[in-house]
């Protein structure tokens, strides 16, 4: 790791045992739960958010590898703000954006968390790319139906993919635009939302971005987001080992700290290993990434091990954790749920490793 | 080796397919009003004017005695009405807990008043009934149990703390394990009596605690000085370890240990063919679950009949209850992967409602009743290996 | 003079030397004795395996990892790494050379200067070919309950006892072997590591054979062989550490992704041969069997490349063997699975143009989890080295 990601590792663990409190996401199971606006400015004060943007549009230099560096974090501690949906996916895409007094403002207002982006492209479920959007843009108006769109605030901004007599574009739509309905649904620790566009007008007159470069675009947008989720993913896994090695240390029975146990040992070994390969893998994927060439098959390897991975030790931290790690008052549960979005939002396992093994005949394994 | 698991075939004679029919008849009018969620809560649901409703129709208390409310029937039709409600995720929960072990252990050791008392409650679905084994201290290791049962004039006045008691606050009595001789560290289960407590009792306070699903099902419970009359203890004083452990083949070999999650089964066969998206991995994968649930049938019948004959077959119910539970907690997960469904509430689709629940409530069933670890522990000790 | 004595191999860049190495064996490595499908652990013993180190010898790439001034190749770790993938890559069989792998670096660290100068050329020329004489019948895991006693009589020992497990002891000239000096209140204590002559009077060698219908491993038995003390390598007593001294790198190198990417080469081959490719279910388990080789490759790298930057293996590498070993296990399985009856025949199998053996793929694979330090024993070290969970306490 270098200095700068040491740095922001450290800076955002001491954030989150400051100022993230888990026992406020208590008592909301089955509540869609929207952002913490005060939680996410700080988060821009602290120049979290964006990272991705280029200089010209107010980045830091910074970028994916910082951010996975955060969204280890974030996943470690089980904190709840959509920092995959609503900074590392936004900002992939403003770097490409067309409109370019568009991309300032959105970028500001991304940057210093006065707003929640979310990327609106997903149609249908089980939906891995998006290669023709229903959503049809006509005379600055959009009518269309998006699902499972994560973090979606009543102030948001929507990038929604649709397609006109041209082609695909994104362009940008208020979430509280006339002709939008919203249905919020409880999901991980946030909501997904089903939003149907009904001849809903779109900001800034024109698109956002338009012509060859948009599925590139959002292309990029979505690795971004596959590779962080996947960090996030390995983070939740290292977190619940991390609280679940503590309590087998510290719970008695039968005379003996319960950890004393082989069987429960080796099981710790097990998920100890697992989580060490997800790490692996995630970070494979950001490298594919930067080196800029074909990185499908490295991102959907990492998407699936992290996701697989998550869920296998959310369930062994569970059993391990007796009728306690039933309950929601141990932090187990918010992990679980968290990781139960995250498996399935951008993919699950199953998709991702027939795309992998589409995408990577032979398993191409990269050599030493 | 093998020598210690048995699984004598036990089967059900064709003649009780028309109390089958019966029972189905019965649900399938119920069952209307029930969503997805309620029926994901399977033996968990609890609903008291369903458990009336079962019991004016004779099917709780089946095999006890006409004298205490029973019906005096056999203990297969007893499995077959059982069997019927677990398909349908039929709201049990306010008799389970009666018609599985307390009512049993009463008829078995309780005394003629308590019988005479209890039973018929029981069996009209009347009295719900919980268990009151679990402390902080003691889970896995119930003989290091603390709370405790002091003599007094007429009676034991019980102290100490109680856990995971599921639906406590909504049942009217619990039978509890107390420590009534001795001490955790050396007595251990030596000193241990089983108490009838009316869980209305002064100095009695039930806390709800908030689980995996956001129900608050189980409670915890703070014993402070409170009373019960010696016509409430339950056998014999110092006796309810091997009271209570009598039970358990009982409680781990029914189909509630492997048919919580059966529900989901039928509706996703239902969704993927009506969708048309049946592949033949998926038709096999189906045809697997198929396969084990109904060797897990053979095998819980079989401790039935093992049990009907006057045996204890521990072991092999302790082996059903770890195949058993772990088939259960993999069905939502293949369901999901067979059918395409998020796991997101759709109101109204039943099949994403339960698969909602589910997902987040079968981790619960490797750890009620004797988790996953410690029926291997009974297991390796059938194979000589403890 | 050897072909790589004429270049400075620090210099070359890892590129080159890569390249270097890779044409070396396409030009000299028999096409015959490669791994493939009919044998995708194919290992070298006996003349098949000396004849061919001899050559890897004269050209100059042999004990990558030895100093140079030992007759090594000095690579850094990361050639070592590069060596070791480019034998992979050109399907080069193993070969338990113990004699390069461990005794040599065991003597380099621990050995007299008398036994380096007399024993390290030898290894090198194949002149002597070494076996492991460690496990007995009643100490495997448990390695430091072994009995095998050595009694010290004026300039020599006299060993009596019993090895067992002992690879290709029958192709072998001596053995390095654990024996019993001492007895102290820790097992591990009273230890020493001794170099013996195979042919000296009072040893006999039987040989055991495997699963796969091989003679692969001996006991080999011990009746008042006299041993000159000069034979002794570190102190009297402290064999232990001299066996451990080694075994970080040990553990990295048997953890090595190798062996399952040609399991993995089987595996693609038959689905293609049996024409599953159409089949869901057999490609989910391929996609899941190839995704967790690729994983694993990566994280082996990772390890690996911590070591290469210059930290010694912590107590982690344990893992590697584990998950490795684990993962040859279930490619092995799946072979033989998706092969349907071809998968019941012991020898040979033609299916379609691809001439294989799976039940020698199946049962070559399945002592890897128990070598090296069995697999649950990795699990209890990394138990308590990685994870600080608590020991079993002691019985009351
Ligand atoms: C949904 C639900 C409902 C319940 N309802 C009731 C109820 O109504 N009444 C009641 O009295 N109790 C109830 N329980 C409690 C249940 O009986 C206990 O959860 C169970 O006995 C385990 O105890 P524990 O939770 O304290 O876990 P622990 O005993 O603390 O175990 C934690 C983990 O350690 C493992 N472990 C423990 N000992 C060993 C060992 N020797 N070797 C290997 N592994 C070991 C366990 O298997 C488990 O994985 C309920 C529990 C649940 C989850
Ligand atoms: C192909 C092959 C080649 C070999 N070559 C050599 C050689 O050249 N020289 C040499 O000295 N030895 C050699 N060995 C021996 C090898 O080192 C031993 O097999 C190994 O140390 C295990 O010992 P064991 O076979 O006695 O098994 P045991 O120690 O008896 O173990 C049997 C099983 O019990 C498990 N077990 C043991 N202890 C525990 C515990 N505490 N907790 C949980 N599980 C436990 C083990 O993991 C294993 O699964 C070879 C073995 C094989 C298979």
């Amino acid at each position: 790791m270098d200095d700068i990601s040491v740095m922001l590792r450290d800076s955002a663990a001491d954030f989150l045992a400051g100022r993230h409190d888990r026992s406020r996401l208590k008592g909301s199971i089955g509540k869609p739960q929207l952002v913490d606006r005060a939680l996410w400015r700080e988060m821009g004060e602290l120049g979290w958010l964006g990272l991705e943007l280029p200089e010209s549009l107010g980045g830091t230099g910074m970028g994916l590898r910082e951010s996975t560096v955060l969204a280890e974090q974030f996943g470690r501690s089980a904190f709840a703000a959509p920092y995959v949906a609503s900074s590392v996916m936004p900002a992939s895409l403003l770097s490409f954006a067309g409109h370019a007094s568009a991309a300032a403002e959105l970028s500001v207002a991304l940057q210093d968390g006065g707003k929640v982006l979310t990327l609106a492209w997903q149609e249908a479920v089980g939906e891995l790319g998006f290669d023709a959007p229903r959503t049809r843009l006509q005379d600055g108006r959009i009518s269309g139906l998006k699902r499972f769109v994560p973090a979606v605030e009543c102030d948001g901004l929507l990038l929604v993919s649709v397609r006109d007599a041209a082609g695909t574009a994104v362009v940008v739509v208020a979430a509280d635009a006339k002709g939008l309905t919203i249905e919020h649904q409880a999901a991980g620790l946030g909501s997904i939302a089903t939003l149907r566009f009904d001849s809903t007008p779109i900001l800034f007159d024109a698109p956002l971005l338009v012509g060859d470069i948009v599925s590139a675009a959002l292309q990029r947008a979505l690795d971004a987001g596959r590779i962080a989720l996947s960090a996030q993913l390995e983070g939740l896994a290292s977190g619940m080992l991390d609280r679940t090695v503590e309590y087998v240390k510290g719970r008695v029975q039968f005379g003996r700290p319960i950890g004393s146990f082989q069987v429960i040992q080796h099981r710790c070994v097990d998920l100890y290993i697992a989580a060490q390969l997800a790490g692996a893998s995630w970070r494979n994927a950001l490298r594919a990434y930067e080196r800029g060439g074909d990185a499908a098959a490295a991102i959907s390897a990492a998407k699936a091990r992290c996701a697989d991975t998550a869920q296998r030790v959310g369930r062994e931290a569970i059993q391990m954790h007796g009728a306690m790690g039933f309950t929601e008052e141990a932090d187990i549960g918010l992990y679980v749920r968290s990781g139960l979005q995250a498996y399935a939002w951008l993919g699950t396992p199953l998709q991702h490793r027939r795309h992998f093994m589409a995408r990577a005949p032979g398993a191409a394994a990269t050599h030493v | 080796m093998s020598a210690a698991f048995h699984y004598p075939p036990f089967e059900i004679p064709p003649e009780l397919d028309g109390l089958r029919r019966e029972v189905r008849a019965f649900l399938s009018e119920a069952s209307q009003q029930w969503s997805g969620w309620d029926i994901g809560h399977s033996w968990m649901g609890f609903d008291r004017a369903f458990s009336r409703a079962v019991g004016q129709r004779g099917w709780i208390g089946m095999t006890w005695p006409r004298a205490y409310g029973g019906h005096g029937r056999s203990a297969l039709e007893r499995y077959v009405v059982v069997e019927e409600m677990l398909a349908a995720g039929a709201p049990v929960g306010a008799h389970w807990v009666g018609d599985r072990q307390s009512g049993p252990l009463l008829l078995r050791i309780g005394s003629e008043s308590q019988k005479q008392r209890f039973l018929p409650k029981i069996a009209a679905g009347e009295a719900a009934f919980c268990i009151g084994l679990s402390e902080p201290g003691s889970g896995s290791d119930l003989a290091s149990l603390r709370s405790r049962a002091t003599r007094v004039d007429g009676g034991w006045k019980l102290n100490g703390r109680k856990i995971w008691t599921t639906y406590a606050e909504h049942c009217d009595f619990m039978i509890g394990l107390f420590r009534s001789q001795g001490t955790a560290e050396v007595e251990r289960h030596k000193g241990l009596s089983q108490f009838l407590i009316d869980l209305r009792s002064s100095g009695l306070e039930i806390r709800p605690i908030v689980d995996l699903t956001g129900e608050a099902h189980f409670n915890e419970i703070v014993f402070d000085d409170v009373f019960v009359s010696d016509a409430l203890l339950v056998g014999r004083e110092n006796e309810g370890w091997a009271q209570a452990n009598a039970e358990l083949a009982f409680e781990r070999s029914g189909p509630d240990r492997y048919m919580s999650s059966f529900p989901l089964l039928p509706l996703a066969i239902d969704a993927v063919c009506e969708a048309g998206t049946i592949d033949r991995l998926s038709a096999r994968r189906i045809g697997e679950a198929l396969a084990d649930i109904v060797t897990l049938r053979e095998m819980s019948l079989s401790i039935l009949g093992q049990l009907a004959a006057g045996h204890t077959p521990a072991q092999e119910a302790a082996l059903t209850k770890d195949l058993g539970t772990t088939f259960e907690q993999r069905l939502p997960e293949l369901v999901r992967e067979i059918t395409d469904n998020a796991p997101v509430i759709s109101a109204g689709d039943k099949l994403s409602e339960m698969q909602a629940y589910l997902m987040q409530s079968v981790p619960s069933y490797s750890l009620r009743g004797g988790t996953r670890e410690i029926m291997r522990g009974i297991i390796a000790r059938g194979l000589g290996l403890r | 003079m050897s072909e790589t004595e004429s270049v400075d191999l620090d210099r070359l860049s890892d590129e080159e030397f890569r390249q270097g190495f890779r044409s070396w064996l396409a030009a000299n490595y028999p096409r015959e004795l490669r791994q493939d499908s009919h044998r995708p652990f194919r290992r070298l013993r006996g003349d098949a395996a000396v004849n061919w180190l001899k050559r890897v010898h004269e050209a100059g790439w042999r004990a990558p990892a030895w100093p140079r001034e030992y007759g090594g190749m000095g690579l850094s770790f990361r050639k070592q790494l590069i060596y070791h993938d480019e034998l992979e890559h050109a399907g080069v069989a193993r070969i338990i050379d113990l004699g390069e792998t461990q005794l040599g670096p065991t003597l380099i660290l621990c050995g007299s200067e008398a036994q380096k100068a007399h024993y390290l050329p030898r290894i090198l020329a194949c002149d002597d070919v070494w076996c492991q004489g460690y496990s007995e019948p009643n100490a495997g895991s448990d390695l430091a309950s072994l009995r095998t006693s050595a009694v010290r009589e004026g300039d020599e020992f006299i060993v009596n006892g019993q090895k067992i497990w002992t690879t290709h002891a029958t192709d072998s000239t001596h053995i390095f072997a654990l024996v019993r000096t001492g007895k102290f209140a820790k097992k591990q204590q009273g230890i020493s590591f001794l170099l013996i002559d195979l042919q000296a009077p009072g040893i006999s060698v039987r040989p055991i054979v495997n699963l796969a219908g091989e003679d692969e491993f001996c006991e080999v038995f011990f009746d008042n062989v006299r041993v000159p003390v000069s034979q002794l390598v570190g102190e009297l007593d402290q064999g232990w550490s001299v066996a451990k001294a080694l075994l970080g790198y040990e553990r990295i190198w048997i953890g090595s992704p190798a062996l399952a990417g040609k399991a993995l080469e089987l595996a693609n081959t038959l689905v293609r041969e049996l024409a599953l490719t159409a089949d869901a279910g057999v490609m989910d388990r391929l996609a899941e069997l190839t995704a967790d080789l690729h994983d694993y490759r990566l994280l082996y790298t990772e390890i690996c490349d911590v070591v290469a930057d210059g930290d010694k293996p912590g107590p982690g590498v344990s893992m590697l063997k584990v998950y490795a070993s684990e993962l040859l296990h279930r490619l092995s399985e799946f072979n033989q699975e998706v092969a349907a009856e071809y998968g019941g025949i012991v020898g040979d199998a033609r299916i379609g143009a691809t001439l294989t053996d799976l039940h020698w793929q199946l049962m070559m694979a399945r002592p890897v989890t128990i070598f090296a330090g069995a697999n649950e024993i990795q699990r209890d070290i990394l138990a308590k080295t990685v994870l600080g969970l608590p020991g079993e306490p002691a019985k009351a």
